[in-house]
């Protein structure tokens, strides 16, 4: 099963870069999976969630467990993100996302180099 | 105000990343850079914030069978061993260890969001990047 490679070797970094850094595990599975191109957009993007998913609930229960972070701590983000979900849910497809992913590409660069220095 | 920054913030990641950008890494650097939250917290908090969201996502795409069976065989077992093992590295060691690398994983991501889907060729070892997601 020479194709399940790729696939391996993305969740196995994906996964480690997730647990080390607390997130954004996606980023490192997805340019690697899709080089492989084996699956369309759409089942990519679904199937890295499958990954990712898994992934997170480990990590997470290591970081509960190990005392990084307490549920105390994550509940007004929780509640946040749920109302926030359900807000993004309606409005999707009904704002223009490309002038946010500039922004959060120029946001992403601000904050790296603010960890770099 | 203790309880509504952060919950206001949740919100906001939560609404941009169901429209498919930042996702992943948006609201810890909120916490980090402008909430004066600890790095080890707020990678934490960041994961147990993914998780509702990315059930209910994961329900959907089931739902529609846009899961790859064969790609989730492969990728899951070996994706949640790292994970373990890289949540056990940060919770062990010191967190500023982490800044540096964590600065370069963020330039790279900001580069693959801004020059998504590059054809350099049909087989060279630059091709396509899609968009980051999650």
């Amino acid at each position: 099963m020479a194709r399940a490679w790729p696939a391996r070797l993305a969740g196995a970094a994906a996964g480690a870069a997730n647990g080390l850094f607390g997130g954004g595990g996606g980023m490192v599975f997805l340019p690697i999976l899709s080089r492989a191109g084996t699956l369309s957009q759409r089942k990519l993007y679904a199937t890295c969630v499958g990954v990712i998913f898994p992934v997170c609930l480990v990590s997470a229960a290591v970081y509960l467990f190990r005392g990084g972070v307490s549920f105390t701590a994550a509940l007004p983000y929780l509640t946040g993100g749920l109302v926030g979900g359900w807000i993004g849910g309606k409005l999707y497809g009904k704002v223009p996302t490309q002038w946010l992913k500039w922004l959060f590409a120029a946001f992403l660069f601000y904050a790296g180099g603010k960890y770099l220095l | 105000m203790d309880l509504i920054v952060p919950f206001l913030c949740g919100l906001g990641a939560s609404v941009i990343s169901a429209w498919g950008v930042g996702g992943g890494t948006l609201l810890l650097l909120v916490m980090t850079l402008f909430l004066g939250v600890d790095q080890r917290t707020a990678q934490g908090i960041n994961l147990l914030f993914f998780l509702p969201t990315a059930a209910s996502a994961l329900v959907c795409h089931w739902k529609n069978g846009y899961l790859d069976r064969p790609t989730l065989k492969a990728a899951v077992p070996l994706a949640v061993a790292a994970a373990a093992a890289g949540a056990w590295v940060a919770t062990a060691v010191d967190v500023e260890l982490l800044r540096r690398p964590f600065g370069v994983y963020l330039l790279l991501s900001g580069v693959s969001l801004l020059w998504p889907r590059k054809r350099k060729g049909a087989s060279g070892p630059d091709g396509e990047q899609p968009e980051a997601g999650t």
